[in-house]
């Protein structure tokens, strides 16, 4: 079997290093900065390393030009990151969201488990945009802090407003999990080119629909409910606005 | 489209380019044969790479097929054994919908990988995998004493396919296989979350929440996040690409 360059162990460790390094004060600098060092090595390394690679390909000897095959593929690759980060951040601000609110009793009593359900999927989608950012450091370009202001204004905002109990709390919830997971399909089936971007899109995708899954049976959903192929129904683009 | 579900996509202009690290490893062995013939070492290896990722798709189709063919055998088997009688007839009535219809899904995906490997030129795989079999399935059951062991040998078969599928996306080549394995590893990951969340209720010795409606206020705060033990999907357990090949 093909190893991938960072496996899901260590891209966890690593993105649980860049997350700590970003909300790091400063006693704690020290070790953020190692391990943000040491997370951007590996990154850039595999960065690197696939220009390298991929110039084994390259039919012309002068390697990438801008506006050749290899300047769209980083650039598109580039752009998918970004978005995903914006969409993953604002999963975690969303659930955020549901918590603060439900800490106030605006939804009565929070099951356990569902309290359990968000704070770890939050967890999970925390990392998950530190690793996009982290893919985003390695391609020289700038992380993500901001969130997807076009899903946010066109559901987010709306929906929450809308909210009054735990159902439909989850349910919003479900809605931001489909759409994550729609959107990495969608990502690798028809966007991503770097196989970087390809490993972690593909390491998220099935947490995503895992998410999905417990929502649903929390939800009441009858589990043996479902689709056999993932579909990408409502993916987002990279032309969202991310802000 | 190849089956319910799976698009089958234009082809992607890049993708003839698109450096796969099977593909690289095959570029790779034929530019290290010798650092004096590197222009000739490169067309011989771009040619060895087509064939070679080529080959390697279709035995990465077959073992896939072969792992959904093992998941279907065992789903068969563990929904005819008495001690799943021992479940309260509800919660016995949720895990047979489950198993029917996840069965439904291996068939589904087994005939998409089967149809993919004939298309690269190989044979269908009729087979389940010997190699999971052997390793892990005949080993566990003598211990399937409880619903609650057989979920969880379930929910492993699981683990295995779809760590498996997402390993296999960034390694093969050829852009039909790699989207099938894109929109079935998913699918998996949620048949084990499914599972995972059952056996945290039957762990807990609760198998009467495994209701379509549980009573959301008394499930167990575990079971909120039981499916899901992973932030990024791992691939540790992800077979061989060639270990169910048809010989």
């Amino acid at each position: 079997m093909t190893q991938f360059p960072l496996g899901a162990g260590e891209l966890e460790s690593l993105t649980r290093d860049l997350d700590e390094c970003h909300r790091a004060s400063s006693p704690a600098a020290g070790r953020g900065t190692w391990s943000r060092r040491r997370l951007l090595a590996s990154a850039g390394a595999a960065a690197v390393g696939t220009i390298l690679l991929s110039s084994c390909v390259t039919d012309d000897a002068t390697g990438p030009r801008p506006g050749d095959r290899q300047g769209r593929r980083q650039s598109t690759d580039m752009d998918v990151a970004a978005m995903a980060a914006g969409l993953e951040l604002l999963a975690v601000a969303t659930y955020q969201a549901g918590l603060d609110a439900a800490a106030t009793g605006r939804f009565g009593r929070l099951p356990d488990a569902f309290a359990t359900f968000a704070r770890t999927s939050q967890s999970h989608h925390r990392d998950h945009a530190a690793a996009w950012n982290a893919l985003l450091a390695a391609g020289g370009t700038d992380e993500v802090t901001g969130v997807d202001l076009t899903v946010k204004t066109a559901v987010v905002d709306p929906a929450f407003a809308k909210v009054t109990d735990v159902r439909g709390l989850a349910a919003l919830a479900l809605t931001l999990e489909d759409m994550a997971a729609a959107t990495y399909l969608n990502a690798v089936q028809n966007l991503l080119a770097g196989t970087d971007a390809l490993v972690v899109a593909a390491s998220i995708q099935p947490v995503e629909m895992q998410h999905s899954t417990v929502l649903r049976l929390l939800l009441g959903d009858d589990p043996a409910v479902g689709r056999a192929f993932a579909t990408t129904a409502g993916a987002r683009d990279p032309d969202d606005q991310i802000g | 489209m190849l089956t319910d579900g799976v698009p089958i996509q234009d082809r992607d202009p890049l993708a003839d380019a698109r450096v796969t690290r099977r593909s690289l490893a095959v570029v790779l062995r034929g530019l290290g044969a010798t650092t004096g013939a590197i222009v000739a070492g490169q067309l011989v290896s771009g040619l060895t790479a087509s064939a070679g990722a080529a080959t390697e798709d279709v035995g990465a189709a077959q073992t896939a097929a072969s792992l959904e063919h093992l998941a279907i055998a065992v789903y068969t088997q563990a929904a005819a054994l008495p001690i799943m009688r021992e479940l309260p007839p509800a919660a016995g009535a949720t895990l047979a919908s489950f198993i029917a219809g996840t069965i439904n899904h291996h068939r589904q995906h087994a005939a998409a990988f089967n149809t993919i490997a004939r298309k690269l030129g190989g044979a269908a795989q009729a087979g389940v995998n010997e190699s999971v079999l052997a390793a892990v399935v005949q080993p566990a059951l003598p211990s399937l004493r409880r619903p609650l062991d057989v979920v969880r040998l379930a929910a492993q078969i699981e683990d295995i396919a779809a760590q498996t599928y997402v390993a296999e996306v960034a390694a093969v080549s050829d852009r039909e296989l790699r989207n099938a394995f894109a929109s079935i590893m998913g699918v998996e990951g949620q048949h084990r979350a499914a599972l995972l969340t059952m056996a945290s209720l039957l762990a807990v010795d609760r198998p009467d929440f495994l209701t379509p409606r549980p009573p959301i206020d008394r499930v167990p705060a575990e079971s909120g996040h039981a499916g899901f033990p992973n932030a990024f999907h791992p691939t540790e357990l992800a077979r061989p690409s060639n270990e169910g090949a048809v010989r």
